[in-house]
């Protein structure tokens, strides 16, 4: 397997701290453009860059192998952080993370050292899992077949986040015998194709959309057991909900963030406010604490649900997964509801001038509504409550082979 | 004699909701998928108040248990209308005044913390 990543100057993070404080250095860096790049849908090809340089996208890696070691709290701030100044490249990074673990769950050793190596030198991973037209969302077409010197990968994936900009694409498909197995491909191997067609109302600058798969010659070192991991409790499902949550939870902070700058620098308060002052404004006072009061609840419940994680740890019983499923989830739900509740209420409270399209204030709308129906807010507070009532633990997702209507399996395995 | 001070209302509407979860399942309702969408979002908006009220000091140094009372009154409160539990101590124009009170400090003061 030869390396992917081309020779980036990448620092090294040395420490949870030191994290937090580069994230924060990137945040305003990210946020000068970010109006610009979601108006004109433009490829974040030196953010990412910037990124990578940072050391942020190694934190995870162990300090057993030269990288921070970070913890998931880290993690989950980081994304959080750079999701306030443009959610956009605060989502590329969190399939990242993602696939990070899904190695440290179940690569060998050698495939650790190897991509480890490469995420220090400042690799990116996108990622290749979800398609298009089955009868399910966990339906599964693309096939990992033996060859007689390796294998061939064959299919085609929808919602790629960060495929385009990335050294290495993690591609979830079924082995020969129906088992989910993620292959490690090069961006830039024969076969590969990342299309820029994804069109959505928000999170534009993700380019979420196409990867074709034709044949992609995939060695034995480059695929990942990953159905090893639905036989044992693991927090790997959890901590991808918990990294998209984040990324709601930084919308919801910025969309406040905005609100709070427009009121101030309003004079005029709203028509049929009998106030001289905007900020007078006995009604709008009272909204607005009610805004902040639940964005900090909010982001108190996303830290309360990353430290859940990093006490259980890596050898968590079924009782921990449930917990931390729940939480997470939870998470994630409340940033929808508290999130989308600001993102409205922002030109509520700062008046028709808000509106201006040149301001731009609909994106965090438009972002948060785009990433939060990646699953079903209503099915995560049901799975809190049948915790509650029940002690009934949240399902896993689990792919499958692709089914027709009918739910039949399509197809047959080689 | 000392007095009992008053239970944080965080506390009472833990206390709350546990009572409605109890009556739900000896009502035989706990399989009913309203119900438990509604405790899902009652017992996530609890969470999060939780996590105000007991932050680890060691990472969000601010003390927001004032803000941890007025998410519990709106639990309580709903709790009240939904499940027939006790009303919240705080009255609603108290509330108002207290949610006034700091969103006049966050516009008077520096960044939003």
């Amino acid at each position: 397997m030869s390396n992917a990543t081309p020779a980036r100057r990448q620092h090294v993070i040395g420490s949870d701290r030191e994290a937090i404080g580069i994230a924060y250095d990137v945040a305003a860096r990210l946020a000068r453009e970010a109006i610009a790049r979601d108006r004109d849908r433009r490829l974040p090809h030196d953010e990412m860059d910037m990124l990578s340089e940072s050391g942020l996208l190694a934190i995870s890696v162990p300090r057993s192998h030269g990288g921070a070691g970070a913890s998931v709290a880290t993690i989950a701030e980081v994304l959080r952080i750079l999701s306030v100044a443009d959610p956009a490249i605060g989502q590329l990074p969190q399939n990242h993370f993602v696939f990070i673990e899904a190695i440290a769950q179940d690569g060998s050793e050698a495939q650790k050292d190897f991509f480890y190596a490469e995420l220090l030198a400042g690799a990116r991973f996108g990622n290749a899992q979800a398609e298009r037209g089955s009868g399910s969302a966990l339906d599964m077409a693309t096939r990992l077949l033996p060859t007689g010197d390796g294998y061939r990968l064959n299919g085609t994936k929808y919602y790629c986040t960060g495929a385009i900009l990335a050294d290495w694409i993690p591609v979830a498909a079924l082995d020969k015998d129906d088992r989910q197995i993620l292959a490690y491909v090069r961006r830039d191997a024969p076969g590969v194709e990342v299309l820029p067609d994804w069109n959505a109302i928000g999170q534009r600058t993700t380019f979420s959309g196409t990867t074709h798969l034709r044949d992609v010659a995939v060695e034995q070192s480059q695929v990942i057991p990953h159905w090893q991991l639905f036989d044992r409790p693991t927090l790997f499902h959890s901590f991808g909900v918990l990294l998209h949550a984040a990324v709601d939870v930084g919308i919801a902070r910025a969309a406040l963030e905005d609100t709070i700058r427009l009121i101030r620098s309003r004079g005029r308060p709203r028509l049929g406010a009998p106030v001289l002052f905007a900020v007078d404004d006995p009604h709008l006072l009272s909204r607005l604490g009610e805004l902040i009061v639940r964005l900090h609840g909010l982001e108190a419940l996303l830290a309360e649900a990353a430290r859940l994680h990093d006490r259980i740890g890596r050898s968590p019983d079924a009782t921990q997964v449930a917990e931390a499923m729940v939480m997470a989830g939870a998470a994630k739900a409340h940033a929808e509801d508290v999130g989308l509740e600001i993102a409205s209420e922002l030109f509520a409270l700062t008046g028709s001038a808000s509106t201006d399209a040149a301001q731009a204030l609909d994106r965090h709308w438009r972002n948060l509504r785009t990433h939060s129906v990646h699953d079903a807010n209503q099915w995560r507070y049901h799975q809190v409550g049948a915790w509650r009532v029940n002690g009934t633990a949240p399902s896993l997702p689990r792919r499958r082979r692709a089914t027709d209507k009918n739910g039949t399996a399509k197809g047959s395995a080689a | 004699m000392s007095i009992e001070p008053a239970p944080h209302p965080v506390v009472t509407a833990r206390t709350a909701l546990d009572r409605a979860v109890e009556a739900l399942r000896g009502g035989g309702l706990a399989d009913n998928s309203g119900l438990l969408l509604r405790i899902g979002r009652l017992e996530t908006r609890l969470a999060a108040a939780e996590a105000l009220y007991a932050p680890d000091k060691a990472l969000r140094p601010h003390d927001r248990a004032a803000e941890a009372e007025l998410l519990a009154t709106d639990i309580l409160r709903d709790l009240a209308r939904d499940f027939g539990q006790p009303l919240p101590a705080l009255a609603l124009a108290e509330q108002d005044a207290r949610h006034r009170s700091i969103a006049h400090q966050y516009l008077t003061a520096g960044d939003l913390p």
